[in-house]
């Protein structure tokens, strides 16, 4: 079996909460797996990870990983009552229903983020052409997901305080939840803490320059020891140095500049081939060269 | 939903609950749709739990008046206030609430059970209302003949004009509906529902409702002997899917929720003792007679689960024969555009 992921930085398994979750429950399931770290999700025909691989089976449908794993008995939820079951799917909605668009908020749509911290990073850490195109697309992705949950989508200050608002709701009602407990349901991690924990460690770990929500989640002692606790059992060797750092504010003025020459030369070039071709399927190039 | 917030930093003075308060809605006889229907049968089911007084006001256009563009929603005094979710927050600001008698961690569960119903039943029903093109055909929709004149008789049974478009004048109501239908599209493609097939959909909602059994268990309500909003909001959806008609899958969605004996009875337990109705949910006489006439053609609930299957794969279908045959149309009138500029030119 082999699961193909995003790089990992900033202490992350992965920079992606999907590939997180994907690689946490195969870890807490004791799937043989085989991790390939990757940084560019379109040369492996999707658009994006994780892409699950065994035999002839190829996808990045999480249910469809997670049910097929179940087929072949790896799950986390055997130990569980049925009462518990429906707790844990219940509490997954949660998750899905509001931290899920917390963390796309904090990570795409805020400005600030968007242009300091996540497109430098994308821009660094994957090839060439498709740098300038990935964020685009995935931030275009991020602002019709809050725009289908939240119709009034327009107002920034007020999208704020909104999400600023949700978090808190959700960080308390996930503390009550766990309470003193390790994990929770008992001594053994789920699926629903890969989840959260899929959720959460992004929100405290990355430098995000916009960060009311991770400071607030600072202020949840239970999370945050929740995370530092899975972070000790399953990835004790996992590096916490920085390797695709964004640069310092000067470096990002002085990479600035070039890329905005040479996005006028490209648009130099377009406009005149642009014309160019007009003349040609006119029949007035002849006329444009006898002219001069 | 948004605006919530707004309310509560406008919000200084707690009067008591005014008289007059509207409630605004659809047309429930012609006009409303599945998941709207739900949520507003929720809303006055939490209200009548609250004995809370409202005066129930139906509108065609209740859905742009509201202030995030969900029905329904409520007037009270200089606030408009929408959805379940805003509304409970609101009352609560007035110091009246059903969940004083919970406990932190019950509450959070409260809230986790809340998120199910939303994430799982809401876009069931949209999906069913707006993806599936049996159920915009049939029950959605009204009559057809505006269409006859607009496209030929085979276009006309793929495009679809449901229930929403029955109370606008002629050309708007194919635009409006037209422009709602990709709206829902784009919002249940980003959910990730619009790839899934009728099956699916049958599965995801029967994976909640055996959730939500095992938290019922034998208890009269989710919370002990008093209801929660969490009451309220099961008993809009499961009612609203057991009474309507939806021909996807003959009408499998109520039979699937059938299955589950505590909902029904949930249900039904609410409907006499809050709204004060009795409706024949089970509808046993129906449900044997159909029993009989389907048990040759439906041996088991396997074969019935592969039939969805094709019609889910064909509903995708239909759907992107209709965007082509809408972009050709766009093409031609382009054309013909194109072609008037030039004569005009040359003129």
């Amino acid at each position: 079996m082999e699961l193909t992921i995003w790089e990992g930085d900033y202490g992350l398994p992965s920079i992606c909460p999907d590939c997180i979750y994907m690689m946490l429950y195969t870890k807490i399931a004791k799937v043989p797996i085989v991790y390939k770290h990757r940084n560019n999700p379109y040369w492996d025909m999707g658009e994006s990870f994780p892409i699950f691989k065994h035999g002839g089976i190829y996808t990045s449908n999480i249910q469809l990983i997670i049910g097929y794993l179940r087929i072949k008995r790896y799950g986390t939820e055997f130990g569980l009552s049925s009462k518990q079951c429906s707790q844990s799917y219940a509490f997954s909605s949660l998750v899905e229903n509001s931290l899920r668009p917390i963390l796309e908020y904090v990570w795409w749509v805020d400005h600030r983020n968007y242009e300091q911290f996540t497109k430098p990073w994308f821009v660094k850490a994957m090839p060439m052409p498709v740098n300038y195109l990935y964020p685009r697309c995935r931030r275009q992705r991020a602002v019709a997901l809050l725009a289908s949950l939240f119709s009034e989508c327009e107002n920034q200050d007020l999208l704020a305080s909104f999400m600023f608002n949700m978090a808190e709701k959700c960080f308390a009602t996930l503390k009550v939840r766990l309470g003193t407990a390790n994990y929770f349901y008992g001594a053994v991690p789920t699926s629903l803490d890969a989840m959260i924990y899929a959720y959460l460690a992004p929100l405290m770990k990355l430098p995000f320059p916009s960060n009311e929500i991770s400071r607030l989640l600072n202020t949840y002692k239970e999370l945050v020891d929740f995370i530092r606790r899975i972070d000790a059992e399953y990835y004790p060797d996992l590096k916490k140095e920085v390797r695709f750092a964004v640069g310092e504010e000067k470096d990002n003025s002085t990479e600035a500049s070039p890329l905005s020459v040479r996005a006028k030369l490209a648009a130099l070039i377009f406009a005149v081939s642009a014309m160019l071709l007009y003349a040609s399927t006119h029949k007035a190039l002849p006329k444009l060269f006898i002219f001069y | 939903m948004a605006l919530i917030d707004k309310i509560q930093y406008h919000f200084e003075a707690q009067e008591p609950w005014p008289k007059g308060v509207k409630l605004f809605q659809p047309y429930e006889v012609e006009q409303i749709l599945l998941p709207h229907n739900a949520n507003c049968l929720a809303v006055q089911a939490f209200l009548r739990m609250c004995n809370l007084d409202v005066q129930i006001e139906q509108r065609p256009n209740a859905e742009f008046m509201s202030p995030t563009g969900k029905v329904p929603f409520i007037k009270c005094g200089a606030f408009l206030v929408a959805e379940l979710e805003g509304i409970v927050t609101f009352v609560g600001q007035k110091g009246i609430t059903l969940t004083e008698h919970l406990d932190s961690e019950q509450t959070a569960d409260l809230r986790a059970y809340l998120a199910l119903i939303n994430n799982v039943l809401g876009p069931a029903e949209n999906y069913v209302c707006w993806c599936d093109s049996e159920t915009l055909i049939n029950n959605v929709l009204g009559p057809a003949e505006n269409y006859v004149c607009w496209c030929d008789s085979e276009t006309y049974r793929e495009v679809t004009k449901p229930r929403n478009g029955s109370v606008y004048p002629w050309p708007l109501n194919l635009i409006q509906t037209w422009s709602k239908r990709s709206k829902q599209i784009k919002a249940l493609k980003t959910l990730g529902w619009y790839e899934k097939s009728l099956y699916e959909v049958f599965q995801e909602v029967e994976t909640c409702c055996q959730a939500l059994t095992d938290r019922l268990e034998n208890n009269t309500y989710f919370f002990g002997t008093k209801f929660t909003e969490l009451d309220a909001l099961l008993y809009g959806h499961v009612y609203t899917l057991l009474t309507t008609r939806i021909p996807a899958g003959h009408n499998n969605f109520a039979q699937i929720i059938r299955k589950f004996d505590r909902l029904v009875k949930h249900c039904k337990r609410i409907d006499s003792q809050v709204m004060g109705r009795e409706t024949d949910l089970i509808q046993s006489e129906w449900l044997q007679a159909s029993k009989a006439d389907l048990t040759p053609a439906f041996k088991t609930y396997e074969e019935d689960m592969e039939k969805y299957k094709k019609i889910g794969h064909d509903t995708i279908g239909d759907i992107e024969k209709e965007t082509d045959w809408l972009w050709k149309n766009i093409k031609k009138l382009g054309m013909i555009l194109l072609a008037i500029l030039k004569r005009k030119q040359i003129g």
